[in-house]
């Protein structure tokens, strides 16, 4: 049987640019592939190339064949026709694409529109599509305009929207990304069921490695265009073979006790060269025989490699282990945060409370990972001690000052050298009609101690982050995504603080790039003894950089610890919940937007909590028990309580 | 909704008392008195001086606004309408009645009555200019935008640029070269009085014509602009990748969205339409307001051009006020809020 879709030899050229290379593989029906890459290996273009939605300057060659369909060639008609009855879409940012205007039952019946269902049974299709991507009140849910609803109800109605008209295949293109974790991996499994439900094949298109292999069958890795290993899922974390594979899989937190970043830079267009991609970056390069082209090969029959030195390259050994974790236990604070409390107003004289009574100490010298979903308030935590905003009541002590309430403009020389912050998005936080050297400069000059000349910091700080001292004369668009980030975090380091403030600083960049600049800030701390308060959406990431740990939800701290006790002893409700997001479906995409309703007086959590004992959650507040030295928890269950639950409820989760 | 439009409305009352005090303000330090105007200019400083007692001008500047006030609401008898002081000015409605807006001393009557048949002309210049330019800017703007960089787009944008860039006047004398002086198809000015000749409505089609082409390309071009960012936005990929047709994303997907912010700027048009065509009604000598408003600056006539202008502030006020319902309308995010 000829397989559902067939990509032979296929080249795509953005006008003079190569975006992807001789590029071949297939789906079969009820099967599915995952493409990973990161930024720039064209894995966006393959989806919109194979639904016909390409840009105006792009060439395609080679050939696409959908049930002996051959896409290339085909008319504007035939596509249109393809589109949404046999080929799916789910795009990135559920947000976005959906029409605000429009309420959501009729965007749904519109994807029917192209089938033979009759218009009176759309509505009731729509309805049923919609209880089983796991909505309990579809017609409310279709009475409802987008931006009603939550972003993972979004995206769990285009999912819907997409497998309406029943099509054979299914593209997602990044359908997670801006999603929370826990919301990400009930998409995930939801996606997982559906496709176990309706036979439909998958191309899944992501830029995580992790999300990919659990939620596809196979796995091909693309790098700047070239498919450099296709491997089943599995495989691809127990046995890569290309270079480029292996190097990926040390990067990914979670993996290995220390990330070992890729050196280097993903080559541009311009710099892409006949023989292999990676060759710039690889450990096994060889002049003669990389250089040439060459073609895939296959070592197994399921597992196919594009490298010409394949025989050469070592097998894949894993560092196992746990990252390493630094006691500070006896460090004194580098600053001291006491109940604090921020509220804004909300309609109808209401509050939104974003951080609610916060008791933490930040020691001096230690990685202080914040982890949260989005609303949490850990941004707002950030900003508040960064001065951006100022606290409703409690106070943060920084030496013997309290900032709490001293916004930015406020705060004396001193008091701003003391505590910098790194931004999440390095291309808009610097100037681009600046030199590298100016921007540095200037913060030497405002944050450094008189007597320093910026002529010697500038190169000094540049070290630091471990770029060439050239540098500094260029400007920041001549650097790449990682650079600019290493640029913005040497800034920070001008007044040698003593407090980071990393706001989801790597979020933006990929992830071997991500694991880079997560050594260099490791690096940065052992170096200068600067404490890094790490905030992150990401849990692999923040327990491979944390020494300590605090999980924030609804403004209120539920559980703090030592990386080692908070991820490998998860004792509250919502830390449970929020690390096994990968086992089972998290029951809080059930509730509608969130933030909104909060019980009066009791625990934060309990409308989620899967642990309730009884009225006291509801009405009454708990207060932070301890489990172990430094361990503690916001709960009204005792901890060796929650630890017999878990045991008791783990065989529930397969 | 209900108690958006009210906070609205309320917003838009203190707007109009605020800026008819600025614009009383502004009116009153203009050089000259009314009670120099009244007297003529070889009148001596006392004689002036009596006038401005009798006729309350010599109070302080608030005391003048809420006299100016009372008269509006028609709490205060006007003192120029006094019989005593010899002016000649009589008002058929009585001295008090809502909405005195004073004398014309130009045409020594009062403002109401010389306003009528000017606004009456304008409204009816304005409505059919408006009739032709919403159809016609839209068609231009979604046509262009929605084809954003075709052949077809590239045109039209090319043609609203140079349309756009014609002045009023310079658009005025064209037409009036090319079907007045040359074809002799259309009369040259527009008293719109009938005659044997020219009819009312062939009077109205030149200056239509100017108005309609100053507008429309700044209007298009903005509508344009708005659709062809609307084109690029994930849901209309969405509605692509659904299977729908061409036109069925640009009517169901694109209008609605897209047509959002150039609703202001729609309605602001209205608003100049209205109450400050000036160039247009002199060039064809149209007895509208903008005319009158020129004629009544030219002689000083100070009751004459606070009304008018308090008339294009209220007029500002209320399309403010339709465009920000609009708004609502057409943006279901913004509802409730």
């Amino acid at each position: 049987m000829s397989p559902l879709l067939q990509v032979e030899n296929l080249s795509l050229v953005y006008g003079g640019d190569q975006v992807v290379r001789d590029l071949s593989f297939t789906i079969g029906r009820g099967e599915s592939l995952g493409l990973v890459g990161e930024s720039g290996s064209g894995k966006s273009s393959v989806a919109n190339v194979i639904i016909g939605d390409l840009p105006k300057i792009a060439r395609a060659q080679g050939r696409i064949r959908y049930e002996g369909i051959d896409l290339l060639g085909a008319s504007r008609e035939q596509l249109r026709a393809l589109r949404g009855r046999r080929i799916g879409f789910v795009q990135q940012d559920p947000g976005a694409s959906l029409n605000p205007t429009m309420r959501i039952g009729r965007q749904l019946a519109e994807a029917l529109e192209q089938s033979d269902t009759p218009v009176r049974a759309r509505g009731e299709r729509a309805a049923e599509m919609l209880s089983r991507v796991g909505f309990d009140n579809p017609g409310a849910i279709m009475a409802r305009y987008p931006h009603q609803i939550s972003g993972g109800q979004q995206q769990r109605v285009m999912i819907a929207m997409a497998l309406l008209p029943r099509p054979d295949l299914i593209l997602l293109d990044e359908p997670t990304s801006g999603l929370d974790v826990t919301v990400e991996a009930a998409v995930i499994n939801l996606i997982a069921e559906l496709r176990a439900q309706f036979g439909t094949s998958l191309l899944f298109i992501s830029h995580n490695l992790n999300l990919v292999a659990k939620a596809c069958d196979r796995v091909g890795v693309l790098y700047a265009g070239d498919l450099v290993e296709e491997a089943p899922a599995g495989e691809v974390f127990q046995n890569p073979l290309h270079p480029y594979t292996q190097g990926l899989v040390n990067c990914l937190p979670g993996q290995a006790a220390v990330l070992r970043p890729i050196r280097g830079h993903v080559p541009s267009p311009q710099e892409r060269g006949p023989g292999c991609l990676f060759a710039s970056r690889c450990a096994y390069h060889l002049a003669g025989s990389c250089d040439a082209p060459f073609d895939m090969t296959a070592p197994d029959r399921s597992h196919r490699v594009r490298c010409a030195r394949l025989g050469d390259i070592p097998a894949f050994a894993r560092q196992t282990g746990a990252p390493e974790a630094r006691g500070l236990d006896t460090a004194p604070p580098a600053v001291t945060i006491r109940q604090l409390r921020k509220s804004y107003p909300a309609s109808g004289g209401d509050h939104f409370v974003a951080n609610d009574g916060i008791d933490l100490e930040i020691r001096q010298g230690e990685i202080l990972g914040l982890v949260g979903e989005s609303g949490s308030g850990k941004s707002t935590l950030a900003k508040i001690i960064a001065g951006f905003d100022v606290a409703t009541s409690g106070t943060i002590m920084v030496g013997d000052t309290d900032i709490a309430s001293l916004p930015v403009r406020r705060r004396s020389r001193a008091l701003l050298r003391q505590v910098q912050m790194v931004f999440q998005n390095p291309d808009s936080t610097l100037n681009p009609t600046h030199t590298i050297g100016w921007a540095l400069g200037r913060a030497i000059r405002k944050l450094e101690t008189p007597g320093t000349s910026p002529k010697t910091r500038v190169p000094d700080l540049l070290g630091l982050v471990a770029l060439l001292p050239g540098l500094g004369s260029r400007r920041p668009k001549a650097l790449s995504g990682g650079q600019r980030q290493r640029v913005a975090i040497a800034r920070a380091l001008a007044g040698r603080p003593r407090l980071l403030l990393a706001d989801e600083c790597v979020s933006a960049l990929d992830v071997s790039v991500q694991a880079a600049i997560i050594e260099l800030l490791q690096d940065i701390r052992a170096r200068t003894g600067t404490a890094i308060l790490f905030i992150s959406h990401d849990l692999p990431l923040v327990r491979q950089i944390s020494d300590r740990i605090i999980v924030l939800f609804r403004g209120k701290p539920m559980e703090v610890g030592s990386a080692s006790q908070v991820y490998s002893l998860p004792l509250h409700p919502y830390t449970e919940a929020l690390l096994s997001t990968g086992q089972h479906r998290a029951p809080e995409l059930e509730q509608l937007v969130p933030g909104t309703a909060r019980p009066a007086g009791g625990c934060p959590y309990v409308q989620r909590c899967a642990r309730v004992v009884g009225d006291i959650c509801w009405t009454q507040a708990p207060a932070y028990q301890r489990a172990a030295s430094g361990h503690e928890i916001y709960c009204h269950i005792p901890p060796d309580r929650l630890l017999e639950l878990q045991r008791a409820s783990l065989p529930a989760h397969g | 909704m209900l108690a958006f439009a009210l906070r609205r409305i309320v917003q838009l009352l203190v707007t109009a008392i605020i800026s008819s005090f600025l614009l009383f303000v502004v009116t009153e330090f203009s050089p000259g008195t009314v009670s120099r105007q009244i007297l003529g200019p070889y009148a001596l400083p006392n004689q002036v001086a009596l006038l401005d007692q009798k006729l309350g001008l010599s109070q302080p500047l608030p005391q003048r606004y809420l006299n100016w006030l009372s008269i509006l609401a028609g709490l205060k008898a006007n003192p120029l309408g006094d019989p005593a002081l010899g002016l000649d000015l009589s008002d058929s409605r009585g001295d008090r009645y809502f909405g005195n807006f004073g004398y014309s001393l130009m045409f020594k009557q009062p403002v109401r009555d010389v306003l009528r048949e000017p606004l009456e002309n304008s409204a009816l210049l304005g409505a059919v200019a408006m009739v032709l330019i919403v159809p016609l800017s839209l068609f231009v703007g979604i046509l262009a935008g929605a084809n954003a960089g075709t052949r077809l787009d590239r045109v039209l944008s090319f043609g609203c640029l140079i349309v756009t860039s014609i002045p009023e006047y310079a658009a005025g004398v064209i037409l009036l070269t090319i079907f007045v002086s040359y074809f002799n198809w259309l009369p040259g000015t527009s008293p719109l009085l009938a005659t044997e000749e020219w009819s009312i409505a062939s009077q109205l089609v030149l200056p239509v014509a100017v108005l309609t082409l100053a507008t429309v390309g700044y209007v298009a071009r903005i509508v344009r602009a708005s659709m062809a960012d609307t084109m690029t936005k994930p849901y209309v990929r969405t509605a692509l990748l659904k299977g729908l047709t061409k036109r069925q994303i640009v009517t169901r997907h694109v209008i609605r969205n897209g047509m959002i912010p150039p609703m202001t700027v729609l309605l602001l048009q209205l608003n100049w339409l209205i109450g400050g065509v000036v160039v247009c009604e002199s060039i064809f000598a149209y007895p509208g307001v903008g005319r009158l408003l020129l004629q009544a600056g030219l002689f000083g006539d100070l009751a004459l051009v606070q009304t008018i202008t308090l008339l294009s502030l209220a007029i500002a006020a209320v399309t403010q006020l339709l465009a920000d319902i609009s708004y609502v309308a057409l943006n279901p995010r913004v509802r409730l809020t």
